[in-house]
């Protein structure tokens, strides 16, 4: 028997099946960013709220058959999704198979049922936790005979705690700071006690009439304390009535100390919530580029990257710079980008990550994020920025793919200036990316109608666009300066550089790309 | 007599410049308060002058036109300072070239108030650059090629005389810079606007003395156009 069970447990830990299945399962029903857990969650919400609907609407009206059958299914489903549950929260074969390889290493005999004592405790342990119950709270009143339980329907409201994310923050929050609640509500009983004795000794013996026993006394603190004050009961003793001050004094302070807990935490947690959120947004991203340092030159890149649509982390150690209005839309954590564990969270080690861009204004910290992120991807490519010329060969030297001189190049450009001030216009339009001219690269694709024509054929000048040249992908990446518009002849895979304005290479980027000409064009022999 | 530039504050950026244009000629004068910066300079061979610009009688003294200035660099680090020297220059000296460094896209206009001629914005053209590596790689290796390094294909201006043989001339009559294998780039016309205009924003008029074609070719070429486009009617 014991054998069975171990070879039972080597057979699952060996197949892939069982392993991709139970994965699935998990990333279904636990997984912190998966996909499917998204339309699972909301699917289930729809189930919850439908069945209460039903229960509502059951009060005091007939139903129909195929609601009952409705309400069915909705059980199974959250029968399957507990045991789903039960079956996730650990890896009882894990268990057997390390007792049973511990027992080999001493030479001991293997007792199987020392394994499933843990196994049964680790799945007990599920069983009583509260999420747990409530969801079996959830299933119970489908049991007919047991009328009573409907009202635990109302259970499966509390099933939304598990589907949605704010509402479980919600819930860690208050888990968080369950000592100060703990000191709370022993003062709030205290409080209770102390007031429902007072007015019980000095009016509950006749006295009051409104006073029969101690629940009433018990009843009217609570009411009291709460600054509901119902007024069916009014304290008429001299000492009901301070009783009745230090209640209402009490329960102001009670209500203002709960007010500030749970502020408290929520402002606390409200930082770490932000950085989940965007840690989730960023994990669900086919890729992004993360770029380490929100300074100015942060500031440019981010929007031009906004322009085209490329997806973008930014990670700074001062969140106030993302809080300008044109900033805030960002995916942006604040944070050290040296530390590992921060770039591990937002999955620099996975392939959708493309591109670490460091332009801190530290050539030390722009090194250490080049390290730590060499570390944890050796492939990724990482541009970095050099403030100082000399710490550019370090920066190589570290793993960076490119590094940027930012005050080179401005020098290179201003130095232009001096000996061709107008030559420098256009060169500093270009380079700016200005509105009245953008360099743009476009490449002939098999599919265009362009192959084999002579370029006067295609006529780029009637576009008011400059082509420039023209780079052979296949050859090198050799660039041909000025192509003869009447002797070059269209490749596949020609890159073709031009200078114009955004629309102009908008139309003629849709015209070489997707447009067919329906006159025939005399190709090139 | 050999051009002289004034670079006024000594920072990052301004060794950067200094280092290029002393390569290309340039006498430099560097103007800096913070003796550890003078000593930098003086170690890399400029001359310092150790003045405060905040004072217009220090800037005359400076006497640009005497000393025969061809510009004046502002790249101070403190965006203030810089605001306050470039009105301080252009107040004294009209028609000076001043290139001034901004650190935000935002500040250019109020660089451009205070009278700076032209504004550098290292930040803005490094970020540009990134983006350009990661997403036009062969347009930055063009660029690269044509504006910073020693490739054959050039960038150059050339200003009509009076007797060019292009004095007059309608761009779309002539095709004489394709046929000198060049690319007009654009034109400064000093009729319309002291603007520069892209060819691509579609130039259809008549070019007069004194307006500025920019041209983009081989060395060669440039070289051959220039004594053609000189050439007297």
């Amino acid at each position: 028997m014991n054998t069975q069970f171990v070879r039972f447990a080597y057979f699952l830990e060996s197949s892939k099946k069982y392993y991709r299945t139970k994965s699935f399962v998990y990333e279904t029903l636990e997984g912190t960013n998966s996909k499917q857990r998204k339309y699972f969650d909301l699917f289930m919400i729809f189930l919850v709220l439908s069945t209460v609907a039903i229960l509502i609407y059951e009060v005091n009206h007939q139903l129909l058959p195929w609601v009952d059958a409705y309400e069915t299914v909705a059980i199974i489903i959250f029968i399957i999704e507990w045991l789903g549950r039960l079956w996730v929260s650990s890896n009882s074969r894990k268990h057997i198979i390390k007792d049973y390889e511990k027992s080999q290493l001493l030479n001991q005999e293997f007792h199987l049922n020392y394994s499933l004592r843990k196994i049964l405790k680790e799945k007990v342990s599920f069983i009583l936790s509260p999420m747990s119950i409530i969801d079996l709270l959830a299933i119970l009143p489908y049991y007919r005979p047991l009328r009573i339980l409907r009202i635990l329907m109302i259970f499966r409201l509390f099933k939304i705690l598990r589907y949605t994310n704010s509402i479980q923050q919600f819930r860690h929050v208050l888990l968080e700071k369950k000592f100060e609640f703990f000191t709370l509500a022993i003062l709030f009983f205290m409080a209770i006690a102390f007031g429902s004795t007072i007015i019980f000794i000095y009016e509950g013996a006749g006295v009051n009439p409104n006073i029969h026993n101690y629940f009433d006394a018990i009843y009217w603190s609570i009411i009291t304390i709460s600054t509901v004050g119902f007024g069916d009961i009014s304290p008429i003793t001299i000492q009901g009535r301070i009783a009745t001050l230090f209640l209402v004094v009490g329960g102001m302070g009670v209500i203002a100390f709960s007010t500030s807990i749970v502020t408290t935490a929520l402002s606390e947690k409200l930082l770490i919530l932000k950085e989940e959120k965007v840690m989730g947004e960023t994990n669900s991203l086919s890729s992004f580029i993360i770029i380490c340092g929100f300074g100015r030159m942060g500031k440019v890149l981010a929007k031009e990257f906004t322009k085209i649509n490329q997806n973008f982390l930014i990670i700074d150690k001062n969140d106030e710079k993302f809080k300008d209005k044109n900033t805030q839309d960002f995916l942006a954590i604040k944070g050290d980008a040296t530390d590992s564990s921060l770039l591990k969270n937002i999955g620099i080690h996975k392939e959708a990550a493309t591109c670490m861009i460091a332009i801190t204004d530290d050539d030390a910290v722009n090194l250490s994020i080049i390290l730590s992120t060499r570390s944890l991807n050796p492939t990724i490519r990482i541009i970095a920025r050099a403030n100082n010329p000399k710490a550019k060969e370090k920066l190589l030297l570290a793993g960076a793919s490119e590094v940027i001189l930012a005050n080179e190049i401005a020098a290179l450009v201003a130095s232009e200036y001096l000996g061709q001030p107008v030559a420098f216009e256009a060169i500093d339009d270009i380079l700016l990316n200005s509105e009245d001219a953008i360099m743009d690269e476009i490449k002939i694709e098999e599919s265009s109608y362009c192959i084999g024509l002579k370029l006067e054929s295609i006529n780029i000048n009637k576009f008011n666009i400059t082509l420039i040249g023209v780079i052979k992908e296949e050859n090198k990446k050799s660039f041909i300066f000025n192509p003869q518009k009447n002797t070059y002849i269209v490749e596949k895979n020609d890159i073709f550089i031009i200078i114009g304005n955004k629309e102009s290479i908008q139309h003629l980027k849709m015209e070489i790309l997707t447009y067919q000409p329906k006159r025939r064009i005399s190709y090139a022999k | 007599m050999q051009n002289k530039v004034i670079i006024y504050s000594f920072s990052k950026l301004a060794v950067q410049i200094a280092s290029l244009l002393s390569k290309k000629g340039y006498q430099i004068l560097v103007i800096e308060e913070d003796l550890h910066l003078i000593k930098e300079a003086k170690s890399l061979g400029y001359e310092v002058k150790k003045i405060s610009l905040m004072d217009d009688k220090n800037i005359l003294y400076l006497d640009m036109i005497k000393n025969n200035i061809q510009a004046f660099f502002c790249v101070s680090d403190d965006k203030n300072i810089n605001l306050f020297v470039t009105l301080s220059v252009r107040n004294l000296y009209k028609d000076l070239k001043i290139i001034s460094v901004s650190f935000a896209t935002k500040d250019n206009k109020t660089m451009l108030l205070a009278g700076a001629s032209k504004i550098i914005n290292p930040y803005e053209i490094g970020a540009l650059r990134i983006f350009r590596l990661l997403h036009k790689p062969y347009i930055l290796d063009i660029l690269d090629n044509i504006l910073f390094n020693e490739s054959n294909i050039e960038i150059s201006e050339i200003t009509i005389g009076k007797s060019s043989i292009f004095n007059n001339v309608f761009l779309k009559n002539t095709n004489i810079i394709e046929e000198n294998n060049l690319i007009l780039l654009g034109i400064l016309d000093k009729e319309i606007h002291d603007k520069f205009i892209f060819y691509s924003q579609g130039i259809a008029h008549k070019i007069d003395e004194g307006d500025t074609l920019v041209l983009l070719g081989k060395a060669d070429d440039l070289e051959r156009f220039t004594l053609l486009l000189n050439r007297n009617k």
